[in-house]
Parts: C-alpha cells; sequence; structure tokens
C-alpha cells in the first residue's frame, strides 16, 4: 500500500474584501468622511481593500467588489447607464448621503424647468447633458442599505463597514432628531424660543447638532420612519411663518424625499 | 516622426471628476485636452427664490472639502447687500474657522492627493508602508483642522454654526483653549512638513506663468484682500 503524503496547504493571504466608493453627482463630501476617518483609516485598510476609490488613490482594482458605496445622484444619461454598471459589479451597494439617498439640493430642478436651468447657468447650452430631473440612486437599482445625512455622520459609517465585515445589519438609529435632543439635553429651541425646526420629522444620526447650536434643523438626514409632517407645518403656521416659507423649509436638502416632497407640494397648493 | 497619446480616463486624487488626454510627437508637445464630466448641479438657478439666510448652508454644498469658502463667500455677500458688517472677536473667530479649513483641507491635499505623486505611490495608505511616521503626522494635523472645524461650526464637513452676521452660537473660551496644546504641536509639525516637501523632486521647468493670490497688508488673507499677480494685477476684492 502506498500512502500519500499530505500534501502541504500553501500559506494563504487572509482574504480581505474589496471595497469601492462611486461618485456621481454630488460635492465629495460624504466620500471625504472616510479620509476623515483619521483615526481609523490606517486599522480600515488592514481589514479591507480600497480596489476603486478615486479621490483617495489611482489604483483601481477590477471587480467585482465586495461593499460599494455610491454618494451622489443621477441627473446625466451616462450616469443612469453607469449606476446600473455599478450594480452588476458591486456585491453589496450602499448609498451615502443626500445625493444619493433623495437626489441631493441639486433635485431642486426637479420642482422646475431644467432647460430653463441650463441657459441660466451655461453660456453654451449645448455643451451641457443632463436630464430633467436629479434622482435618488434606489430608483435606478437595487440598494441594499442606505446612509442617510448631507453628510453622513463619520461613526455611523465606520459602523457600517464594521457591520459590513461581520456580516450583521448596521446599528443606525431610526428615531428622530428629538429623540437626541431630549438624551443630550437640549433644551427644544421651537418651544422655548419659537424657532422653526424640522427635528420631529427628521432622522436622527447627525447626533442633533443644530439645536445644541442654537438653530433649528433643517432636515439634512431626511424624513424619520413615519412622519407626520402635516401637524409640523401646521406648528409651523401657527407661529407665524408664510406658506411659502413651510414649503421652503421642506423643499432643501431632502426635498426630493417622498414625505418632505409631499409637504412642499401640499403648501404651495394648498 | 512617432507620435503617442496618454489617455488618463479618470484623473484620481482630485476633487470632482475629470480625464486628461495628451498627444505627443517626438518631443513635441501636440495637444491637451482638459474634459470636466463632473454633472452640472446649477446652483446658480435654483438658489432664485430662496430666504437670503438659506443661501449659505445651500453654497456650501458646492464642494465638501472646502464648504467653509462658499458658507463665508455667501455671507459676505448677503451682508454687503444688508450692509452689515462683521467685525471683532467675531471676525476673528470667522478667521479661525477657515484656518481649520485651510488646515484640514491643505493637509490632505499635500499629504493624501498629491505628496504619492512626487514619492511614486499610488496613494498615501501605499506610501503609509515606507513612510508610516510621515502619514501619521500628516492625519494628525488634519484632525486638528477638523477639530477647529468642529468645535466652532458643529461638525467637520457642512459646518452648521455659521450665518449671516457671524455665527448662532459662540463658543466658550474655556472650550477654545482645548485647541491650543494641539495647535501648538500642529505648527511645529506644519514646519517638518515645509522641509519635508522642500526635498521633494521638482522638474526643471520654467513657464512663463501668471500666478494670482490674495493680499492683505496686515494679516494673512484669508478672508479679505486684494487679488493681485506677480505681473502686476491689483484689484480690490473686498475690505481693502
Ligand atoms: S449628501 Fe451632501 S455632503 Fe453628501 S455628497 Fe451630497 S451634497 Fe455633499
Ligand atoms: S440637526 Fe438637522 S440639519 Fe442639523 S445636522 Fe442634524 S439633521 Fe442636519
Amino acid at each position: 500500500m502506498v500512502i500519500k503524503k499530505k500534501q502541504k496547504s500553501l500559506p494563504h493571504k487572509k482574504y480581505k474584501p474589496k471595497l469601492a466608493v462611486f461618485k456621481f453627482a454630488s460635492c465629495d463630501g460624504c466620500q471625504l468622511s472616510l479620509l476623515d476617518c483619521e483615526d481609523e483609516l490606517l486599522a480600515v485598510t488592514g481589514e479591507i481593500e480600497i480596489a476603486h476609490f478615486l479621490e483617495a488613490s489611482r489604483r483601481v482594482l477590477d471587480g467585482p467588489y465586495d461593499l460599494s458605496l455610491v454618494e451622489g445622484s443621477i441627473t446625466t444619461p451616462h450616469d443612469a447607464k453607469r449606476i446600473r454598471d455599478v450594480r452588476k459589479i458591486s456585491r453589496t451597494l450602499v448609498t451615502i448621503g443626500a445625493c444619493a439617498t433623495a437626489g441631493g439640493i441639486q433635485a431642486l430642478r426637479n420642482f422646475k424647468d431644467v432647460k430653463e436651468f441650463v441657459s441660466l447657468v451655461y453660456a453654451r447650452p449645448q455643451y451641457i447633458s443632463t436630464l430633467a430631473t436629479s434622482t435618488p440612486i434606489v430608483e435606478h437599482v437595487p440598494v441594499d442599505f442606505e446612509l442617510r445625512g448631507c453628510p453622513i455622520n463619520k461613526s455611523q459609517l465606520v459602523e457600517t463597514i464594521s457591520a459590513f465585515l461581520q456580516g450583521r445589519k448596521p446599528q443606525t438609529p431610526t428615531s428622530s432628531v428629538c429623540m437626541e435632543c431630549k438624551r443630550r439635553g437640549t433644551v427644544c429651541v421651537m418651544v422655548a424660543q419659537q424657532m422653526a425646526c424640522m427635528g420631529p420629522v427628521t432622522q436622527d444620526g447627525c447626533g442633533a447638532i443644530c439645536p445644541a447650536y442654537n438653530r433649528g434643523c433643517y432636515g439634512c438626514f431626511g424624513p424619520k420612519e413615519t412622519t407626520n409632517t402635516e401637524s409640523l407645518a401646521k406648528w409651523f403656521l401657527e407661529m407665524g411663518m408664510k406658506k411659502e416659507e413651510v414649503m421652503r423649509t421642506f423643499r432643501g436638502f431632502n426635498g426630493y424625499a417622498p414625505e418632505f416632497r409631499q409637504e412642499s407640494e401640499r403648501q404651495e397648493m394648498g | 516622426m512617432k507620435s503617442k497619446t496618454i489617455k488618463v480616463n479618470h484623473l484620481a486624487r482630485v476633487e470632482g471628476e475629470g480625464a486628461l488626454d495628451i498627444k505627443i510627437q517626438g518631443k513635441k508637445l501636440k495637444d491637451v485636452k482638459l474634459r470636466i464630466y463632473e454633472p452640472p448641479r446649477f446652483f446658480e438657478a435654483f438658489l432664485r427664490g430662496r430666504d437670503f439666510r438659506e443661501v449659505p448652508d445651500i453654497t456650501a454644498r458646492i464642494c465638501g472639502i472646502c464648504p467653509i469658502a462658499y458658507e463665508l463667500g455667501a455671507s459676505y455677500a448677503m451682508e454687503d447687500i444688508c450692509g452689515i458688517k462683521v467685525e471683532g472677536q467675531l471676525r476673528a473667530l470667522r478667521r479661525l474657522i477657515y484656518n481649520g479649513e485651510w488646515i484640514e483641507s491643505h493637509v490632505l491635499h499635500v499629504y493624501m492627493l498629491h505628496a504619492p505623486d512626487f514619492l511614486g505611490y499610488q496613494d498615501a495608505i501605499l506610501m503609509a508602508k515606507d513612510y508610516p511616521e510621515v502619514v501619521k503626522r500628516g492625519l494628525r494635523m488634519k484632525k486638528i483642522g477638523n477639530e477647529v472645524l468642529a468645535l466652532l461650526g458643529g461638525r467637520e464637513i457642512h459646518p452648521v454654526n455659521l450665518c449671516i452676521g457671524g455665527f448662532y452660537q459662540v463658543p466658550a473660551k474655556q472650550k477654545l483653549r482645548t485647541l491650543l496644546d494641539n495647535l501648538k504641536w500642529g505648527r511645529d509639525a506644519a514646519l517638518e512638513t515645509v522641509t519635508w516637501v522642500a526635498q521633494f523632486p521638482y522638474e526643471d521647468l520654467n513657464v512663463d506663468y501668471e500666478f494670482v493670490a490674495m493680499r492683505h497688508p496686515d494679516e494673512y488673507a484669508v478672508i479679505e484682500g486684494r487679488l493681485v499677480s506677480n505681473k502686476g494685477m491689483d484689484i480690490p476684492i473686498r475690505g481693502i
């Protein structure tokens, strides 16, 4: 009987999941959050291979990517196609920031005539290729998880990447900014100072910064789950705001998110 | 003569999106084309009809790397219209937060966006394998800039505390003091950075450029000054 010698297995390197970052119409702020993780950056790159992140590296590794972070909204025919290509080479796709999750501030065009916008801003409109709307990624391809904010919160980003590495769901709150004000002990700026505040209808995640700095929240994290925008709008009107101001308050960085959009349209019509 | 085209379809380590085509014939440069494909966002158009107090927060979103520039720029424009002058300590605080942004954004550019090109790396993370202390120094400097932004502005990117007339809330002296030690360390680190960068290899190339910068007689021109150049341009921008 011949005893086969057991073959020694080759020493194999630990597999590092591949991370990709893609940019569409945006300001770069959300992807900058990753480079702003000064304390975690080198540690993160020990666990994860940054395979495609043009703002940080000219090294581009081929897909498929295990985790793709997508910043920005879809505003050109070229990008509408590109996002489908990105989806094809991404195992998990996470959208980061109000542009990607709600169309961003550039979605204000959705309420107006984009042709007028083009001729107003550019001396040679014929060079400009643009769609009539700025739309969130989820209107184009399936999205696995959405990270809110304009910009996203750094700790939430680190949490999302770690959750992905551990194969669990990210722990990000779905409660309102109001809850966070109570936790930090900020006196309500609306009750105490009659300031308009979007806190009651806005998802927490920023840590309720604005009221802590003595101003009302302007809704940069977008609508929280099950909002009552109508009731808040009524409050605003009772405080003496004009309908047009209430409309504008809902029509901001997340103005195209369905809940805020419906409210601003209600104010515009009625 | 042999001709060659270099095509860079995606420029990396810059803010925004663009591509570069270079045509060379023999030893001569034939053509250079920079294509910016960053999609337009139409700020100028959708700002019409907004309340003037909303403008600084909106223009901030032009760029996440230098939002203070846009927040302050818009605030100054509105203040000029309203005839408001922001002076004294509020002006000093504005300079401070703007400097925080300069520290953050310039360190980002020097250490993470440009140095890898000079030293032959694809990015700062790969560069950190050979120069761990240098990259760590850069990250620490960058963080200090961000700390100034977060303390005065509420957060690093798109700070929420700036408004027409100054700030929604001014910081307590005690809190500002907490920045001091780090900033002192940062000043030394900045000097080390200059020494480090001065050793980079530069091409021996002289081009007849016109260099343009802001100038102020009494201070480093960040928020006020005249626009001057090495070829005699001198126009008032703001303040003086
Ligand atoms: S969501 Fe806001 S911070 Fe993020 S990319 Fe868009 S404009 Fe910039
Ligand atoms: S309080 Fe509101 S506007 Fe301010 S940072 Fe938080 S979510 Fe954004």
